[in-house]
């Protein structure tokens, strides 16, 4: 594996968007994973939709009945992806753009533009997770995202962080080394896209502590799911 | 590995990414108070209203773009006590903070 990796070099992920103050962060960290798989398989980006998770996803886990996919109440990006497959697809953001609040389904299959072929569940393993990165694209992650809430910038590194996730974003690469400001050294580091827009933190992206040595990582290496695209894309 | 992963399993049971959950509203919780303060006063300024503060009964909070608090408060309108709900968006790295919702809690609804 490289020392550092990055899609954002290789062209596999879309502009930074913003949730707003919509519970949707899971619709974001779904449909940028697709956005990836979905380059890797055509070679073309399309930016697709949070909106049709948000109005018409409300697929349940298998292990968990109790959680369903709720639009801005909540879900999980694993069964986003299961909702996607019984679906037939996604549709593009231009044809079912985003709200940023709850909406009656308007989903039109005949608009699909991106479909998933397979998902499935990264073990908690950071070699894994960095192979299945180079692998498969971008990968949808849980975060606890109370440090997020005040970063600025740099690598975050904090000495206490909960482990127990309650935002979805996407992971897009890493690096062996960059400044952690709080360490006042250098730290290995995941790069990761959230969905607060541009104005947030380094252009939209954070960067946190990387490392089997690295404890409190906010839970960021314990809910991963990756996923693959339809080949043919349809013309 | 196998204790780390059933601990994180643990965590995560029944957790929705971008769903809401319930805080301690905790006296001692000097962020959760002024939150509270905050929505109170707002809501007096926008519905010209003489609502006093009294205490933080419960508290939520969700991630969105920054968080959501959903704030339980027990007011006091001229002698009456009186509980609402205010929902309150903050977005740290902004400054941001604004009242979303503020309006009585329903008479028989969960306390």
């Amino acid at each position: 594996l490289p020392d550092d990796f990055d899609w954002r070099d290789h062209g596999a992920v879309g502009p930074v968007k913003n949730q707003g103050s919509c519970g949707s962060c899971w619709s974001f960290s779904a449909s940028g994973a697709l956005e990836g798989a979905h380059y890797l398989a055509t070679g073309k980006l399309e930016v697709l939709s949070e909106q049709q998770f948000v109005d018409c996803d409300h697929e349940c886990d298998s292990s968990e009945p109790d959680s369903c996919d709720s639009g801005c109440n909540g879900g999980l990006m694993t069964t986003a992806f299961s909702y996607l497959q019984k679906a037939g697809g996604l549709e593009s953001e231009k044809d079912y753009p985003y709200t940023g609040s709850d909406g009656k389904c308007k989903f039109d299959k005949s608009k699909i533009v991106a479909s998933v072929q397979n998902f499935s569940v990264v073990s908690v393993d950071e070699a894994q997770i960095s192979a299945n990165l180079i692998k498969h694209g971008p990968l949808a992650i849980g975060i606890n995202a109370a440090y997020m809430q005040t970063y600025i910038g740099g690598v975050s590194c904090p000495y206490i962080c909960g482990r127990h996730l309650d935002h979805g974003v996407l992971l897009v690469g890493y690096g062996a080394s960059g400044f952690a400001p709080i360490r006042l050294k250098d730290k290995p580091y995941w790069i990761i896209k959230n969905s607060w827009g541009e104005n947030w933190g380094e252009n939209g992206y954070y960067k946190i502590c990387r490392g089997s040595n690295v404890r409190n990582k906010c839970g960021v290496d314990s809910m991963v799911s990756t996923v693959s695209a339809v080949h043919a894309s349809k013309e | 590995t196998r204790s780390t992963q059933k601990e994180s399993v643990a965590d995560n049971a029944g957790m929705l990414a971008g769903g809401i959950k319930d805080v301690p509203a905790n006296e001692n919780d000097l962020q959760l108070q002024e939150l509270a303060r905050f929505a109170v006063n707002e809501h007096n300024q926008k519905a010209n209203a003489l609502l006093g503060f009294e205490k933080l009964v419960k508290a939520k909070t969700q991630v969105v773009a920054g968080t959501m608090y959903y704030l339980t408060i027990e007011v006091k309108d001229g002698e009456v006590k009186k509980l609402y709900e205010a929902k309150v968006w903050e977005k740290p790295w902004e400054n941001f903070k604004q009242l979303q919702e503020f309006k009585p809690v329903e008479e028989g609804a969960s306390a």
